[in-house]
């Protein structure tokens, strides 16, 4: 995930866009186009890589938990993730099924 | 007539800690200064003991950065220069080093069992944990199990907003390798005359050019990148315990509400991170991997959900409908919170500017 080449440019940031709407709403605020890498992974031949992590495989973990939370320990608002993410055709039947519904 | 009764110092406390996370998530500055809060120690000795950590303070210095870094790219006129950023970055990774050494100067008590998640290790636990958290798609590698939930819940206080400061290091070092690289002939030290009186322990604070090279950079987005993704590892550990460490004086089944409260923070954090593309995706073509910023997906309607949706979370810690429903609760989980010596106070007031133009000229 280390930039790779990096490509700078002397013309001024992209201005940010108050309006756009946020990307996940634990967000803190609209997205903006500098936050992520120019390149993708690229060793460091110096520093040992970092770890990875199986990104779809943790957040169907994490909304899973999160439906559990909000529909059945009484914190609604936990639902707006997997809920505002598209998980919910995925977690809500898994969980049902598991707490026997 | 009508009698006045001041509010319990603690209730107060509650409150300063839960505006302050509110403020955190919604990247505004701190409510209230850290002093006002350390003021409080006369109040409430018990909470305020050494044996107490860091952690409101570490929070609070987060809330304060992550309020300045959005300030900066949001600004009129944004960062143009690697110089313009090189303050925040100085102290974001000078923060992480301080959460670093928070976790390492933690006494025994603070411990956790730390145990493998295998078929063996899972088959000891409730089969519905079993199968819901430990042998689920995602599921972390190992089981944290800390001694009681008010230090599962400080903990998570601790990884959650740190995880909140990575992000920040990473964004701003994305920003920096977008600008022109800084010219070797010269080096500068701008903390100083940013800082305005800023008392000696700026002094020290020099940069140079190199500092801010692109092989620099790149080694510490490395650095943060692989401590970012440790954390995050390591706050999914301790999910589970959130739900089956004992509470004094409750059944297991006890605070079933509270148990998952203290969860959602984290939870939602590393959802949102782990969506935002910054960190390293071990996932070849996973289900859900693709940008979230493809806003035309379309998003499924249940007539369950539809009041949450409505519901966005930024309000999370706004909302002290739980804290008066169990008060108590509260009390017994926060009782030991709070620490703050006095050795992390915030050297000088951090504010952003971009990097004086004259002065930069001057010393090139």
């Amino acid at each position: 995930m280390t930039p790779k080449s990096v490509r700078t440019s002397s013309s001024p940031p992209p201005a940010f866009d108050s309006t756009a709407k946020k990307g996940h709403v634990f967000d803190s605020s609209p997205w903006h186009p500098y936050n992520l890498p120019i390149d993708a992974d690229v060793p460091d031949p110096g520093i040992k890589g970092p770890r990875s992590i199986d990104i779809g495989a943790r957040r169907e973990w994490l909304n899973s938990l999160l439906y559990y939370i909000g529909a059945d320990l009484g914190i609604k608002k936990a639902l707006a993730i997997p809920y505002m993410e598209g998980y919910m055709p995925i977690v809500k039947p898994r969980v049902d099924e598991i707490l026997g519904r | 007539m009508v009698f006045y009764v001041p509010p319990h110092p603690l209730l107060c406390l509650i409150a300063d800690l839960l505006q302050l996370l509110a403020n955190l998530q919604a990247a505004k500055p701190p409510p209230i200064p850290i002093e006002n809060i350390l003021d409080m120690k006369k109040y409430l000795p018990i909470i305020y003991n050494d044996s107490n950590t860091l952690v409101i303070q570490l929070i609070w210095r987060e809330a304060q950065l992550h309020a300045l870094w959005h300030e900066a790219k949001q600004s009129n006129d944004p960062p143009t220069t690697r110089y313009d950023l090189q303050v925040l970055l100085k102290t974001a990774l000078d923060l992480d080093l301080e959460y670093e050494a928070w976790e390492s100067m933690l006494p025994p008590i603070w411990g956790y069992r730390v145990q493998p998640n295998t078929p063996e290790v899972r088959s000891t636990y409730d089969v519905k944990w079993q199968k819901l958290l430990l042998e689920s798609k995602g599921a972390p590698g190992e089981i944290y199990i800390h001694p009681s939930l008010k230090k599962s819940w400080i903990w998570g206080f601790c990884r959650t907003s740190r995880m909140f400061l990575l992000r920040d290091t990473l964004e701003i070092l994305n920003w920096m390798f977008r600008l022109p690289e800084p010219s070797h002939s010269s080096s500068h030290s701008p903390v100083e005359s940013m800082r305005g009186s800023a008392n000696s322990d700026a002094d020290t604070n020099s940069f140079t050019t190199s500092f801010l090279d692109t092989d620099s950079l790149r080694r510490q987005y490395t650095l943060s990148t692989a401590h970012l993704v440790d954390v995050i590892e390591k706050a999914c550990c301790a999910i589970f315990g959130n739900f089956i460490v004992p509470v004094k004086g409750r059944s297991f089944e006890d605070m079933m509400g509270m148990r998952g409260y203290v969860c959602v923070w984290p939870l939602g954090t590393m959802d949102s991170i782990l969506s935002s593309g910054l960190v390293p995706d071990a996932g070849a073509s996973a289900l859900h991997s693709e940008p979230r910023y493809d806003q035309s997906k379309t998003l499924p309607m249940t007539p369950d959900t539809s009041q949450a949706a409505q519901s966005p979370p930024q309000s999370f810690y706004h909302d002290t409908s739980m804290v008066r429903s169990s008060m108590y609760d509260l009390y017994e989980t926060v009782t030991d919170f709070m620490p703050v010596p006095f050795r992390l106070l915030p050297r000088t007031a951090l504010t952003y500017h971009k990097y004086p133009k004259p002065a930069l000229r001057m010393s090139q």
